[in-house]
Protein backbone atom coordinates (compact mmCIF):
# COMPACT_ATOMS: atom_id res chain seq x y z
CA UNK A 1 0.00 0.00 0.00
CA UNK A 2 1.02 3.56 -0.44
CA UNK A 3 0.38 4.27 3.25
CA UNK A 4 3.70 3.49 4.89
CA UNK A 5 5.63 4.78 1.89
CA UNK A 6 3.58 7.96 2.05
CA UNK A 7 4.74 8.52 5.59
CA UNK A 8 8.31 7.70 4.66
CA UNK A 9 8.17 10.06 1.72
CA UNK A 10 6.73 12.87 3.81
CA UNK A 11 9.35 12.39 6.47
CA UNK A 12 12.15 12.29 3.97
CA UNK A 13 10.75 15.31 2.21
CA UNK A 14 10.46 17.24 5.45
CA UNK A 15 13.97 16.36 6.42
CA UNK A 16 15.49 17.45 3.13
CA UNK A 17 13.30 20.53 3.04
CA UNK A 18 14.35 21.71 6.46
CA UNK A 19 17.97 20.98 5.73
CA UNK A 20 17.94 22.98 2.54
CA UNK A 21 16.09 25.82 4.22
CA UNK A 22 18.65 25.98 6.95
CA UNK A 23 21.50 25.99 4.51
CA UNK A 24 20.34 28.92 2.44
CA UNK A 25 21.01 32.31 3.92
CA UNK A 26 17.74 34.11 3.73
CA UNK A 27 18.54 36.89 6.07
CA UNK A 28 18.77 39.75 3.64
CA UNK A 29 16.71 38.62 0.71
CA UNK A 30 13.60 40.25 -0.60
CA UNK A 31 10.27 38.53 -0.29
CA UNK A 32 10.29 37.28 -3.85
CA UNK A 33 13.74 35.87 -3.42
CA UNK A 34 12.77 34.13 -0.24
CA UNK A 35 9.74 32.66 -1.89
CA UNK A 36 11.84 31.44 -4.75
CA UNK A 37 14.36 29.93 -2.34
CA UNK A 38 11.62 28.19 -0.41
CA UNK A 39 9.97 26.91 -3.57
CA UNK A 40 13.17 25.57 -5.07
CA UNK A 41 14.21 23.91 -1.86
CA UNK A 42 10.76 22.31 -1.59
CA UNK A 43 11.01 21.01 -5.15
CA UNK A 44 14.52 19.73 -4.62
CA UNK A 45 13.48 18.02 -1.41
CA UNK A 46 10.51 16.41 -3.13
CA UNK A 47 12.67 15.15 -5.96
CA UNK A 48 15.31 13.84 -3.57
CA UNK A 49 12.81 12.09 -1.39
CA UNK A 50 11.16 10.42 -4.35
CA UNK A 51 14.21 8.50 -5.38
CA UNK A 52 14.87 6.87 -8.70
CA UNK A 53 11.61 5.20 -9.52
CA UNK A 54 10.41 7.85 -11.92
CA UNK A 55 11.66 10.32 -14.49
CA UNK A 56 10.31 13.53 -13.07
CA UNK A 57 12.61 13.79 -10.01
CA UNK A 58 15.70 13.88 -12.16
CA UNK A 59 14.13 16.33 -14.55
CA UNK A 60 13.06 18.52 -11.66
CA UNK A 61 16.50 18.50 -10.11
CA UNK A 62 18.13 19.20 -13.43
CA UNK A 63 15.90 22.16 -14.14
CA UNK A 64 16.36 23.61 -10.69
CA UNK A 65 20.10 23.18 -10.61
CA UNK A 66 20.58 24.70 -14.07
CA UNK A 67 24.05 23.28 -14.41
CA UNK A 68 25.95 23.69 -17.67
CA UNK A 69 25.69 19.97 -18.29
CA UNK A 70 21.94 20.00 -18.01
CA UNK A 71 21.53 20.02 -21.75
CA UNK A 72 22.77 16.47 -21.97
CA UNK A 73 20.51 14.99 -19.35
CA UNK A 74 17.57 14.22 -21.62
CA UNK A 75 19.63 11.63 -23.43
CA UNK A 76 20.99 10.27 -20.20
CA UNK A 77 17.56 10.00 -18.72
CA UNK A 78 16.29 8.16 -21.72
CA UNK A 79 19.09 5.67 -21.67
CA UNK A 80 18.93 5.13 -17.98
CA UNK A 81 15.23 4.62 -17.74
CA UNK A 82 14.79 2.71 -21.01
CA UNK A 83 11.92 4.92 -21.93
CA UNK A 84 10.20 3.98 -25.10
CA UNK A 85 10.37 6.92 -27.42
CA UNK A 86 7.47 8.05 -29.46
CA UNK A 87 6.51 5.57 -32.08
CA UNK A 88 7.07 6.62 -35.64
CA UNK A 89 3.79 8.16 -36.61
CA UNK A 90 4.05 7.58 -40.34
CA UNK A 91 3.83 3.82 -39.99
CA UNK A 92 0.68 4.05 -37.97
CA UNK A 93 -0.95 6.45 -40.33
CA UNK A 94 -0.22 4.36 -43.38
CA UNK A 95 -2.25 1.47 -42.14
CA UNK A 96 -5.15 3.39 -40.70
CA UNK A 97 -8.52 2.69 -42.15
CA UNK A 98 -9.71 5.21 -44.72
CA UNK A 99 -13.14 5.54 -43.11
CA UNK A 100 -12.39 7.74 -40.10
CA UNK A 101 -15.17 9.94 -38.90
CA UNK A 102 -14.51 13.62 -38.41
CA UNK A 103 -15.76 13.50 -34.84
CA UNK A 104 -13.11 10.96 -34.08
CA UNK A 105 -10.51 13.25 -35.57
CA UNK A 106 -11.75 16.16 -33.51
CA UNK A 107 -11.57 14.11 -30.33
CA UNK A 108 -8.12 12.98 -31.29
CA UNK A 109 -6.99 16.52 -31.84
CA UNK A 110 -8.35 17.61 -28.46
CA UNK A 111 -6.61 14.75 -26.72
CA UNK A 112 -3.39 15.55 -28.46
CA UNK A 113 -3.58 19.17 -27.44
CA UNK A 114 -4.18 18.32 -23.83
CA UNK A 115 -1.41 15.77 -23.87
CA UNK A 116 0.91 18.47 -25.02
CA UNK A 117 -0.17 20.71 -22.16
CA UNK A 118 0.32 17.92 -19.67
CA UNK A 119 3.75 17.29 -21.07
CA UNK A 120 4.70 20.83 -20.31
CA UNK A 121 3.49 20.61 -16.76
CA UNK A 122 5.03 17.34 -15.67
CA UNK A 123 8.79 17.73 -15.35
CA UNK A 124 10.54 15.51 -17.84
CA UNK A 125 7.39 14.99 -19.79
CA UNK A 126 8.91 16.19 -23.02
CA UNK A 127 10.85 12.99 -23.37
CA UNK A 128 8.05 10.58 -22.80
CA UNK A 129 5.49 9.00 -25.01
CA UNK A 130 1.87 9.24 -24.01
CA UNK A 131 1.79 5.94 -22.20
CA UNK A 132 4.70 6.70 -19.90
CA UNK A 133 3.52 10.27 -19.60
CA UNK A 134 0.33 9.14 -17.93
CA UNK A 135 2.22 7.05 -15.43
CA UNK A 136 4.61 9.89 -14.67
CA UNK A 137 1.70 12.25 -14.22
CA UNK A 138 0.10 9.87 -11.73
CA UNK A 139 3.29 9.60 -9.73
CA UNK A 140 3.87 13.32 -9.87
CA UNK A 141 0.35 14.13 -8.69
CA UNK A 142 0.63 11.83 -5.70
CA UNK A 143 3.90 13.31 -4.57
CA UNK A 144 2.75 16.85 -5.23
CA UNK A 145 -0.11 16.24 -2.86
CA UNK A 146 2.28 15.04 -0.18
CA UNK A 147 4.42 18.09 -0.71
CA UNK A 148 1.42 20.40 -0.39
CA UNK A 149 0.32 18.69 2.80
CA UNK A 150 3.68 18.99 4.47
CA UNK A 151 4.19 22.57 3.32
CA UNK A 152 0.80 23.53 4.65
CA UNK A 153 1.57 22.03 8.06
CA UNK A 154 4.90 23.75 8.23
CA UNK A 155 3.61 27.14 7.18
CA UNK A 156 0.66 26.92 9.55
CA UNK A 157 2.97 26.06 12.37
CA UNK A 158 5.32 28.88 11.51
CA UNK A 159 2.56 31.41 11.26
CA UNK A 160 0.94 30.32 14.43
CA UNK A 161 4.24 30.57 16.13
CA UNK A 162 5.02 33.97 14.75
CA UNK A 163 1.57 35.29 15.52
CA UNK A 164 1.62 34.45 19.19
CA UNK A 165 5.13 35.39 20.05
CA UNK A 166 7.66 37.86 18.86
CA UNK A 167 10.53 35.49 18.71
CA UNK A 168 13.66 36.17 16.86
CA UNK A 169 15.79 33.52 15.27
CA UNK A 170 17.80 33.26 18.40
CA UNK A 171 14.85 32.23 20.48
CA UNK A 172 13.74 29.70 17.94
CA UNK A 173 17.01 27.89 18.08
CA UNK A 174 16.82 27.73 21.85
CA UNK A 175 13.89 25.37 21.94
CA UNK A 176 14.32 21.87 23.26
CA UNK A 177 12.84 19.04 21.20
CA UNK A 178 14.12 18.70 17.65
CA UNK A 179 11.46 17.75 15.16
CA UNK A 180 14.01 15.98 13.07
CA UNK A 181 15.09 14.03 16.09
CA UNK A 182 11.52 12.94 16.64
CA UNK A 183 10.97 12.11 13.02
CA UNK A 184 14.07 10.02 12.68
CA UNK A 185 13.20 7.80 15.63
CA UNK B 1 12.29 -15.57 -51.62
CA UNK B 2 11.02 -12.92 -53.87
CA UNK B 3 7.51 -13.43 -52.72
CA UNK B 4 8.27 -12.16 -49.26
CA UNK B 5 8.52 -8.60 -50.39
CA UNK B 6 4.88 -8.15 -51.32
CA UNK B 7 3.84 -9.80 -48.07
CA UNK B 8 4.16 -6.73 -45.84
CA UNK B 9 1.83 -4.85 -48.11
CA UNK B 10 -0.92 -7.31 -47.49
CA UNK B 11 -1.40 -6.51 -43.83
CA UNK B 12 -1.05 -2.88 -44.66
CA UNK B 13 -3.87 -3.02 -47.12
CA UNK B 14 -6.04 -4.53 -44.46
CA UNK B 15 -9.53 -5.13 -45.56
CA UNK B 16 -9.30 -4.19 -49.15
CA UNK B 17 -7.44 -7.14 -50.50
CA UNK B 18 -9.86 -9.83 -49.44
CA UNK B 19 -12.57 -7.72 -50.99
CA UNK B 20 -10.64 -7.45 -54.18
CA UNK B 21 -9.61 -11.07 -54.14
CA UNK B 22 -12.88 -12.65 -55.31
CA UNK B 23 -13.21 -10.27 -58.24
CA UNK B 24 -9.67 -10.58 -59.49
CA UNK B 25 -9.40 -14.27 -58.74
CA UNK B 26 -12.49 -15.02 -60.72
CA UNK B 27 -11.14 -12.99 -63.54
CA UNK B 28 -7.65 -14.37 -63.81
CA UNK B 29 -7.21 -17.90 -62.63
CA UNK B 30 -10.52 -19.11 -61.34
CA UNK B 31 -8.81 -20.48 -58.24
CA UNK B 32 -9.96 -17.86 -55.79
CA UNK B 33 -7.73 -16.98 -52.91
CA UNK B 34 -4.41 -17.80 -54.43
CA UNK B 35 -1.58 -15.58 -53.61
CA UNK B 36 -1.03 -14.56 -57.19
CA UNK B 37 -4.68 -13.78 -57.63
CA UNK B 38 -4.62 -11.52 -54.64
CA UNK B 39 -1.98 -9.44 -56.28
CA UNK B 40 -4.53 -8.53 -58.85
CA UNK B 41 -2.23 -9.36 -61.71
CA UNK B 42 -2.51 -11.72 -64.61
CA UNK B 43 -1.04 -15.04 -63.71
CA UNK B 44 2.03 -14.86 -65.89
CA UNK B 45 3.15 -11.57 -64.45
CA UNK B 46 2.54 -12.85 -60.97
CA UNK B 47 4.60 -15.89 -61.65
CA UNK B 48 7.39 -13.69 -62.89
CA UNK B 49 7.36 -11.94 -59.58
CA UNK B 50 7.39 -15.16 -57.68
CA UNK B 51 10.02 -17.12 -59.45
CA UNK B 52 13.61 -16.05 -59.88
CA UNK B 53 13.89 -14.53 -63.31
CA UNK B 54 17.36 -15.93 -63.93
CA UNK B 55 15.94 -19.25 -65.10
CA UNK B 56 13.74 -18.78 -68.09
CA UNK B 57 12.07 -22.11 -68.43
CA UNK B 58 11.13 -22.77 -72.01
CA UNK B 59 7.71 -23.92 -70.99
CA UNK B 60 7.17 -20.93 -68.76
CA UNK B 61 4.61 -18.87 -70.63
CA UNK B 62 2.91 -21.75 -72.33
CA UNK B 63 0.85 -23.22 -69.55
CA UNK B 64 0.12 -20.64 -66.93
CA UNK B 65 -2.10 -22.89 -64.90
CA UNK B 66 0.53 -25.59 -64.51
CA UNK B 67 3.16 -23.08 -63.65
CA UNK B 68 0.82 -21.40 -61.30
CA UNK B 69 0.23 -24.61 -59.43
CA UNK B 70 3.96 -25.27 -59.31
CA UNK B 71 4.60 -21.79 -58.03
CA UNK B 72 1.97 -22.22 -55.44
CA UNK B 73 3.55 -25.35 -54.12
CA UNK B 74 7.02 -23.90 -54.08
CA UNK B 75 6.21 -20.60 -52.52
CA UNK B 76 3.84 -21.80 -49.90
CA UNK B 77 5.85 -24.71 -48.70
CA UNK B 78 7.14 -22.94 -45.66
CA UNK B 79 4.56 -20.54 -44.30
CA UNK B 80 1.38 -22.53 -44.63
CA UNK B 81 0.30 -25.77 -46.31
CA UNK B 82 -2.23 -24.20 -48.64
CA UNK B 83 -3.28 -20.64 -49.18
CA UNK B 84 -6.90 -20.68 -48.06
CA UNK B 85 -6.47 -22.95 -45.10
CA UNK B 86 -8.54 -23.52 -42.09
CA UNK B 87 -6.46 -21.66 -39.53
CA UNK B 88 -3.80 -23.99 -38.27
CA UNK B 89 -3.88 -24.46 -34.54
CA UNK B 90 -1.80 -21.93 -32.67
CA UNK B 91 1.52 -23.60 -32.43
CA UNK B 92 3.84 -21.52 -30.33
CA UNK B 93 2.78 -18.89 -27.91
CA UNK B 94 5.04 -16.21 -29.33
CA UNK B 95 4.56 -15.74 -33.03
CA UNK B 96 5.99 -12.86 -34.96
CA UNK B 97 3.76 -10.33 -36.61
CA UNK B 98 4.34 -11.33 -40.22
CA UNK B 99 3.07 -14.83 -39.85
CA UNK B 100 -0.35 -14.09 -38.47
CA UNK B 101 -0.98 -12.02 -41.55
CA UNK B 102 -1.93 -15.14 -43.48
CA UNK B 103 -4.05 -16.46 -40.72
CA UNK B 104 -5.46 -13.03 -40.25
CA UNK B 105 -6.58 -12.86 -43.84
CA UNK B 106 -8.28 -16.17 -43.75
CA UNK B 107 -9.66 -15.62 -40.33
CA UNK B 108 -11.10 -12.30 -41.27
CA UNK B 109 -13.50 -13.96 -43.57
CA UNK B 110 -14.70 -16.25 -40.87
CA UNK B 111 -14.42 -14.05 -37.80
CA UNK B 112 -11.20 -13.96 -35.94
CA UNK B 113 -11.70 -15.55 -32.57
CA UNK B 114 -11.11 -19.09 -33.59
CA UNK B 115 -11.87 -21.85 -31.15
CA UNK B 116 -9.00 -22.32 -28.81
CA UNK B 117 -7.80 -18.78 -29.35
CA UNK B 118 -4.95 -17.63 -31.46
CA UNK B 119 -2.13 -15.81 -29.84
CA UNK B 120 -0.51 -12.95 -31.52
CA UNK B 121 2.57 -11.14 -30.40
CA UNK B 122 2.27 -7.45 -30.39
CA UNK B 123 6.01 -7.08 -30.42
CA UNK B 124 6.67 -4.62 -27.68
CA UNK B 125 10.15 -3.38 -27.71
CA UNK B 126 10.53 -2.40 -24.17
CA UNK B 127 10.18 -5.74 -22.46
CA UNK B 128 11.03 -9.27 -23.55
CA UNK B 129 7.62 -10.81 -22.82
CA UNK B 130 5.05 -10.56 -25.56
CA UNK B 131 1.68 -9.05 -24.91
CA UNK B 132 -0.96 -11.38 -26.19
CA UNK B 133 -3.75 -9.47 -27.79
CA UNK B 134 -6.86 -11.25 -28.89
CA UNK B 135 -8.46 -9.75 -31.91
CA UNK B 136 -12.09 -9.27 -31.18
CA UNK B 137 -14.98 -10.09 -33.40
CA UNK B 138 -15.20 -7.87 -36.40
CA UNK B 139 -11.96 -6.04 -35.76
CA UNK B 140 -8.91 -5.85 -37.94
CA UNK B 141 -6.37 -8.46 -37.20
CA UNK B 142 -3.31 -7.16 -38.96
CA UNK B 143 -0.22 -6.56 -36.95
CA UNK B 144 -0.22 -2.79 -36.96
CA UNK B 145 -3.72 -2.37 -35.73
CA UNK B 146 -3.10 -5.04 -33.13
CA UNK B 147 -0.12 -3.18 -31.80
CA UNK B 148 -2.11 0.01 -31.88
CA UNK B 149 -4.95 -1.59 -30.06
CA UNK B 150 -2.59 -2.92 -27.38
CA UNK B 151 -1.19 0.54 -26.96
CA UNK B 152 -4.65 2.05 -26.77
CA UNK B 153 -5.64 -0.45 -24.13
CA UNK B 154 -2.62 0.46 -22.08
CA UNK B 155 -3.47 4.10 -22.35
CA UNK B 156 -7.06 3.44 -21.38
CA UNK B 157 -5.99 1.43 -18.36
CA UNK B 158 -3.78 4.25 -17.19
CA UNK B 159 -6.53 6.74 -17.78
CA UNK B 160 -8.72 4.66 -15.50
CA UNK B 161 -6.11 4.78 -12.79
CA UNK B 162 -5.72 8.51 -13.21
CA UNK B 163 -9.45 8.95 -13.01
CA UNK B 164 -9.46 7.28 -9.66
CA UNK B 165 -6.62 9.46 -8.53
CA UNK B 166 -7.93 12.85 -9.49
CA UNK B 167 -10.97 13.97 -7.51
CA UNK B 168 -14.17 14.48 -9.39
CA UNK B 169 -13.07 12.57 -12.43
CA UNK B 170 -15.06 9.40 -12.07
CA UNK B 171 -18.20 10.95 -13.47
CA UNK B 172 -16.44 12.39 -16.44
CA UNK B 173 -16.22 10.19 -19.49
CA UNK B 174 -13.97 10.67 -22.44
CA UNK B 175 -10.25 11.00 -22.61
CA UNK B 176 -10.11 14.70 -23.37
CA UNK B 177 -12.26 15.70 -20.41
CA UNK B 178 -10.35 13.48 -18.02
CA UNK B 179 -7.11 14.98 -19.25
CA UNK B 180 -8.66 18.39 -18.67
CA UNK B 181 -9.36 17.49 -15.06
CA UNK B 182 -5.89 16.11 -14.57
CA UNK B 183 -4.33 19.25 -15.97
CA UNK B 184 -6.48 21.41 -13.72
CA UNK B 185 -5.55 19.33 -10.73
CA UNK B 186 -1.84 19.52 -11.41
CA UNK B 187 -2.08 23.26 -11.99
CA UNK B 188 -3.94 23.77 -8.75
CA UNK B 189 -1.42 21.71 -6.84
CA UNK B 190 1.47 23.66 -8.29
CA UNK B 191 -0.27 26.92 -7.46
CA UNK B 192 -0.80 25.71 -3.91
CA UNK B 193 2.89 25.01 -3.61
CA UNK B 194 3.62 28.54 -4.82
CA UNK B 195 1.20 30.03 -2.37
CA UNK B 196 2.47 28.01 0.55
CA UNK B 197 6.08 28.81 -0.19
CA UNK B 198 5.14 32.49 -0.35
CA UNK B 199 3.45 32.10 2.98
CA UNK B 200 6.49 30.46 4.46
CA UNK B 201 8.72 33.16 3.10
CA UNK B 202 6.49 35.82 4.59
CA UNK B 203 6.36 34.40 8.11
CA UNK B 204 8.88 36.79 9.51
CA UNK B 205 11.34 38.42 7.18
CA UNK B 206 13.91 38.65 9.90
CA UNK B 207 13.72 35.05 10.89
CA UNK B 208 16.34 32.80 9.48
CA UNK B 209 15.32 29.23 8.94
CA UNK B 210 18.18 27.97 11.04
CA UNK B 211 16.24 26.86 14.05
CA UNK B 212 13.08 25.85 12.32
CA UNK B 213 13.34 22.23 13.17
CA UNK B 214 13.32 22.80 16.84
CA UNK B 215 10.25 24.86 17.31
CA UNK B 216 7.87 22.74 15.29
CA UNK B 217 7.37 20.13 17.98
CA UNK B 218 6.21 22.60 20.49
CA UNK B 219 4.10 24.19 17.84
CA UNK B 220 2.20 20.94 17.57
CA UNK B 221 1.46 21.17 21.23
CA UNK B 222 0.27 24.70 20.75
CA UNK B 223 -2.16 23.70 18.09
CA UNK B 224 -3.87 21.36 20.50
CA UNK B 225 -5.18 24.40 22.31
CA UNK B 226 -2.79 25.08 25.12
CA UNK B 227 -2.94 28.36 26.79
CA UNK B 228 -0.12 30.60 25.74
CA UNK B 229 0.87 34.13 26.36
CA UNK B 230 2.80 36.22 23.97
CA UNK B 231 6.25 37.35 24.89
CA UNK B 232 6.92 34.46 27.23
CA UNK B 233 9.53 31.92 26.76
CA UNK B 234 8.15 29.18 24.61
CA UNK B 235 9.40 26.43 26.80
CA UNK B 236 7.32 27.69 29.63
CA UNK B 237 4.39 28.23 27.39
CA UNK B 238 4.48 24.78 25.98
CA UNK B 239 4.36 22.98 29.28
CA UNK B 240 2.15 25.17 31.40
CA UNK B 241 1.19 23.84 34.79
CA UNK B 242 1.41 20.26 33.83
CA UNK B 243 4.40 19.02 35.66
CA UNK B 244 6.26 15.94 34.64
CA UNK B 245 3.29 13.77 33.85
CA UNK B 246 1.63 16.49 31.90
CA UNK B 247 4.71 16.94 29.83
CA UNK B 248 4.73 13.27 29.00
CA UNK B 249 1.10 13.41 27.96
CA UNK B 250 1.85 16.42 25.89
CA UNK B 251 4.65 14.62 24.13
CA UNK B 252 2.36 11.72 23.39
CA UNK B 253 -0.26 14.08 22.10
CA UNK B 254 2.21 15.82 19.89
CA UNK B 255 3.36 12.52 18.55
CA UNK B 256 -0.17 11.48 17.81
CA UNK B 257 -0.96 14.69 16.05
CA UNK B 258 2.14 14.77 13.98
CA UNK B 259 2.19 11.12 13.10
CA UNK B 260 -1.50 11.07 12.59
CA UNK B 261 -0.99 13.62 9.95
CA UNK B 262 1.85 11.78 8.38
CA UNK B 263 0.50 8.30 8.69
CA UNK B 264 -1.88 6.70 6.35
CA UNK B 265 -5.48 6.78 7.50
CA UNK B 266 -7.00 3.51 8.46
CA UNK B 267 -9.83 3.34 5.96
CA UNK B 268 -8.55 4.47 2.63
CA UNK B 269 -11.67 3.44 0.81
CA UNK B 270 -13.98 5.54 2.90
CA UNK B 271 -11.68 8.48 2.60
CA UNK B 272 -11.85 8.20 -1.12
CA UNK B 273 -15.63 8.06 -0.99
CA UNK B 274 -15.73 11.22 1.02
CA UNK B 275 -13.41 12.97 -1.28
CA UNK B 276 -15.51 12.22 -4.28
CA UNK B 277 -18.12 14.66 -3.08
CA UNK B 278 -15.80 17.38 -2.00
CA UNK B 279 -14.51 18.95 -5.10
CA UNK B 280 -12.10 20.56 -5.03
CA UNK B 281 -10.63 19.79 -1.64
CA UNK B 282 -8.76 23.00 -1.29
CA UNK B 283 -7.11 24.04 1.92
CA UNK B 284 -8.81 21.48 4.06
CA UNK B 285 -6.91 20.16 6.98
CA UNK B 286 -7.67 16.54 6.14
CA UNK B 287 -5.32 16.60 3.26
CA UNK B 288 -3.50 13.58 4.53
CA UNK B 289 -6.19 11.25 3.27
CA UNK B 290 -4.74 11.20 -0.16
CA UNK B 291 -2.89 7.97 -0.16
CA UNK B 292 -5.67 5.49 -0.22
CA UNK B 293 -4.82 4.98 -3.81
CA UNK B 294 -2.51 2.11 -4.36
CA UNK B 295 -0.47 2.31 -7.47
CA UNK B 296 1.03 -1.09 -7.09
CA UNK B 297 -1.96 -3.29 -6.53
CA UNK B 298 -4.74 -1.58 -8.36
CA UNK B 299 -7.85 -3.48 -9.22
CA UNK B 300 -7.28 -4.50 -12.81
CA UNK B 301 -4.38 -6.87 -12.78
CA UNK B 302 -3.01 -5.97 -16.13
CA UNK B 303 0.34 -5.32 -17.67
CA UNK B 304 0.31 -1.63 -16.79
CA UNK B 305 -0.39 -2.42 -13.16
CA UNK B 306 2.36 -4.97 -12.93
CA UNK B 307 4.72 -2.62 -14.64
CA UNK B 308 3.86 0.02 -12.11
CA UNK B 309 4.57 -2.44 -9.39
CA UNK B 310 8.05 -3.09 -10.61
CA UNK B 311 9.03 0.42 -11.34
CA UNK B 312 7.46 2.48 -8.63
Amino acid sequence: MRGPTAKAFKQGFLRSFLLSLKSCRTGDMSLQERKRAVRSSADAAMATARGGGAIWPRALLASSSSSPSSSSWPGLLLNAAKVKTTRCKSTARRCCRPKRSSSEMIARRLVRKRTKILRGMVPGGELLDSVSLLREAMDYVVHLRAQVAVLRRVSNAMHHMAATSYLTGLDLSRLAQGLLHRVCN
Amino acid sequence: MRHSSPTPDLPAAGGEIPALAPTSAAASTGSGGTFTALLGLPTSQAIELLLPVAEPAPTFPSDPHLVDRAARFSSFASPSPSPPPPPPPASAANKRKAEPAFKGRAAKKGKSTAAGGEDRGSGEDEKPAYVHVRARRGQATDSHSLAERARREKINARMELLKELVPGCSKVSGTALVLDEIINHVQSLQRQVEYLSMRLAAVNPRVDFGGIDNFLTTECGRITGLNCKSGMDLEQVSWPDMGVHGARNLMQLQQQIWHGDLAHPQQPASQWEKREDVHPPVFSSTSSSLFGYDLASSGPQQQPASKLKTEL
